[in-house]
């Protein structure tokens, strides 16, 4: 039988959730607690199976919560029920190890189909999130490699504008941002790639075919 | 009640004045002195309301009352009562400060009652209008420098200021070295009395070294010669008075010092007032600047006060009803499957009612207070903001953020928050435009941010002159309360720049490591 732990502030919604899992037969509810503190120390004592984590809790935010307790009890797999509809909490989340995210609300069967998915090993987000949440997660993942990607789009157009030889104050015309924000751009771009000069500059956008030689 | 002091000579006009005064004015009181000496003890005694003065006296005449009572600096006003043929010396009361002067021998003199009346009002108003403590308390000895090498002459002078003009001393002696000190600005005059024999140089040349030594110095001369072109020459040198050295000169030599010394004391009081009025303005321009650093800081707390306040009724909606409609959620679908057929429909409903009811208050704590700017930070705060906007809106928002990780403090975030917000909502409602950019820098010392449109655009003067209907001036007033500068760049048909700088040092207030809302 798969343990099971509920870490809920709100008595009334640990009775739904257990009066769920219950029914289904194959689990059984080992603790409950309150707060994210009790929700981690309860976790490193009966490394359960399965964690039905909030994130809105007392003492302890759930998303500091489900990175201890990742540390604590890697093989827990984690499943969030919160409030939050927010695209940043999912993101958070799922960065952060859950392995699912359900929408507080949600119809029961919802948590059934998260429980099925996350025992196969597979991720599950409540349906409104889902699309979202995973498309904003891949296009998160740049590669490293290339500092191109450490630019800002707008630190992109600077430097582009910069190595065709344009002044702080032509940029800032033309990009319609003032000049001293041009001029931030240029010196963190330059900066983030680690370029000296001018010429440094010219070259590393000829590198990169943002210009013509 | 109104006390009247009369000063005259003769009894006869003594006695027409009492029965005046008696007819028209019973309840005025009228006291009588028959000389100018007991009239300055009377007055010194004080309480007078009008000082009744003859002008021609037997002892003292009335200007030289008019001299000591201005010296004694006493505010009753004074009325003159003249003689036929004294028109000179009336214009002479005048100028000495007598509010008025009256012919005795003219019908006007029947109204001396309504005259006497009349000043006592004016004088009246004028002490309810005008302060009457003077912080400047003139001296109790006037020092004159006399230069006078005759010696004759000097103990003339002397004897009789000692007798008629104690409040005068004539300092010097009969040689010219008190004048040379004086020159030097070694020692101290009130006045110069240039004598008629002041030394080797004629009067003219003494008055010229004088004024190009102590230029504001003043000085009287007293003439030995009585000729118009010296008097204008030696006024031209800027002396106050020509008096000629001939008989009868003293009392108007005495009046006219007592005249200067008073000018001067005006001056010296007048300038020890402007001293005043000018610390005064310093001690309250501090006081304003004071004000409005309170003020600030009050409206900076204000709007603390307002942040956690909405914080606190966001989480309460959150964390406490959205959990217990959570579960009411889970029970009515418990409910739904076990429920007979017929009660099956009204549960349905009831389950899209929580449904609703939900969706609602997840919108209202967002509104309220985004939960995401307390537990993530301002970039995904930002980041959600402009995802709500896109879709209430249709404006795509280019969100470029280039901060280095970490949070910044919790007013720093929930300003630049509610300053990117505010400007938003200016581009949805006046811009016309379907795109905005919203840039967040920093340099290292300051945090950079810029809210751009390319939309309609408009004249930033006029904007403000009309009484601020774009919020602007809220939104400035924001950025300058968390110690930031704003700047507000508009054309019409080019797009309107919102630009705040805040420095990046912790604010005073501002618990370090604080974290918001915890």
């Amino acid at each position: 039988m798969n343990t099971v732990i509920l870490a809920d502030d709100h008595e009334i919604v640990r009775r739904g959730v257990r009066s769920i899992l219950e029914a289904d037969g194959q689990f059984k509810v080992v603790a409950e607690v309150a707060d994210g503190l009790s929700a981690v120390q309860a976790v490193e004592k009966h490394k359960p199976a399965l964690l039905f984590l909030d994130l809105s809790m007392p003492r302890l935010h759930g998303l500091e919560a489900l990175r201890q307790v990742r540390t604590a009890s890697p093989q827990t797999k984690i499943l969030i029920l919160s409030m939050h509809n927010d695209e940043p909490y999912v993101i958070e989340a799922l960065r952060a190890g859950a392995m699912a995210y359900i929408l507080k609300g949600s119809e029961s069967t919802e948590i059934d189909r998260a429980i099925a998915e996350v025992v196969a090993g597979r991720r599950y987000l409540s349906a409104p999130l889902s699309e979202r949440a995973i498309a904003a997660l891949t296009s998160r993942t740049p590669d490293q490699a290339d500092p191109l990607n450490g630019l800002t789009p707008r630190e992109r157009e600077v430097l582009s504008l910069a190595a065709e030889g344009l002044s702080t104050t032509e940029m800032a015309e033309k990009l319609f941002i003032s000049p001293r924000t041009a001029e931030t751009h240029r010196t963190n771009l330059m900066q983030k790639l680690g370029l000296q000069s001018q010429t440094d500059l010219v070259r590393f956008a000829i590198r990169k075919g943002l210009i013509q030689p | 009640m109104m006390r009247v002091l009369y000063a005259e000579d003769d009894p006869n006009v003594a006695a027409v004045v009492r029965s005046y005064f008696t007819h028209f004015a019973p309840e005025i009181e009228l006291e009588h002195v028959l000389d100018g000496r007991t009239c300055l003890a009377q007055m010194a005694k004080g309480g007078y309301s009008v000082l009744l003065l003859d002008l021609v006296m037997p002892d003292i005449n009335g200007l030289q009352v008019l001299g000591e009572l201005a010296r004694r600096a006493d505010p009753t006003p004074v009325v003159m009562a003249s003689g036929l043929g004294q028109t000179d010396l009336a214009v002479r009361a005048l100028r000495a400060g007598a509010v008025d002067c009256v012919d005795k021998t003219s019908p006007q003199f029947h109204q001396i009652v309504d005259i006497v009346k009349r000043v006592h009002a004016r004088h009246l108003e004028k002490k309810f209008t005008t302060p009457t403590q003077s912080p400047f308390e003139p001296p109790a000895k006037h020092r004159v420098l006399l230069v006078e090498i005759s010696a004759t002459t000097r103990r003339t002078l002397e004897d009789f200021f000692r007798a008629n003009a104690p409040q005068i001393e004539l300092t010097g002696d009969a040689t010219p070295a008190a004048f040379e000190r004086i020159l030097a600005g070694h020692a101290e005059a009130e006045a110069v009395l240039i004598g008629p024999t002041p030394g080797e140089a004629s009067s003219l040349d003494t008055l010229r070294r004088l004024r190009s030594h102590r230029a504001k110095l003043p000085a009287v001369v007293l003439a030995a010669r009585g000729d118009g072109e010296t008097a204008v020459a030696a006024f031209k040198l800027g002396a106050q008075d020509y008096i000629l050295h001939q008989s009868d000169y003293l009392a108007d030599l005495v009046f006219s010092l007592n005249n200067i010394l008073r000018r001067a004391d005006t001056e010296r009081s007048n300038e020890q007032l402007t001293r005043e009025l000018e610390a005064l303005n310093r001690s309250l321009e501090a006081q304003v600047r004071t004000r409005t650093g309170e003020l600030q800081a009050l409206s900076m707390r204000l709007l603390r006060v307002q942040e956690v306040e909405r914080r606190t009724i966001a989480r309460e909606l959150h964390d406490h009803l959205g959990q217990l409609l959570t579960g009411l959620r889970f029970q009515l679908e418990a409910a739904h499957k076990a429920a007979p057929p017929a009660l099956q429909a009204t549960l349905q409903e009831s389950l899209g009612a929580s449904d609703e009811i939900l969706r609602y208050l997840r919108e209202m704590t967002q509104q309220l207070r985004p939960r995401v700017l307390d537990d993530l930070g301002l970039a995904p705060a930002l980041e959600w903001h402009a995802n709500l906007f896109q879709r209430q809106t249709g404006i795509t928002v280019a969100l470029d953020v280039s901060l280095p990780p970490g949070r910044l403090s919790g007013d720093l975030e929930t300003t630049v928050f509610r300053v990117v917000q505010e400007a938003l909502t200016n581009v949805a409602r006046h811009a016309g435009i379907t795109a905005a950019n919203v840039t967040l820098t920093t340099n290292g010392h300051q945090l950079i941010v810029e809210i751009t449109d390319r939309g309609r655009g408009f004249e930033v003067d006029a904007v403000h002159a009309r009484r601020d209907s774009l919020g602007l001036t809220g939104l400035c007033e924001r950025v300058i309360l968390a110690g930031g500068r704003p700047e507000i760049f508009s054309r019409v048909g080019q797009g309107t720049r919102i630009h705040a700088e805040f420095p990046l040092a912790p604010l005073p207030g501002d618990r370090p490591g604080q974290t918001p809302g915890q």
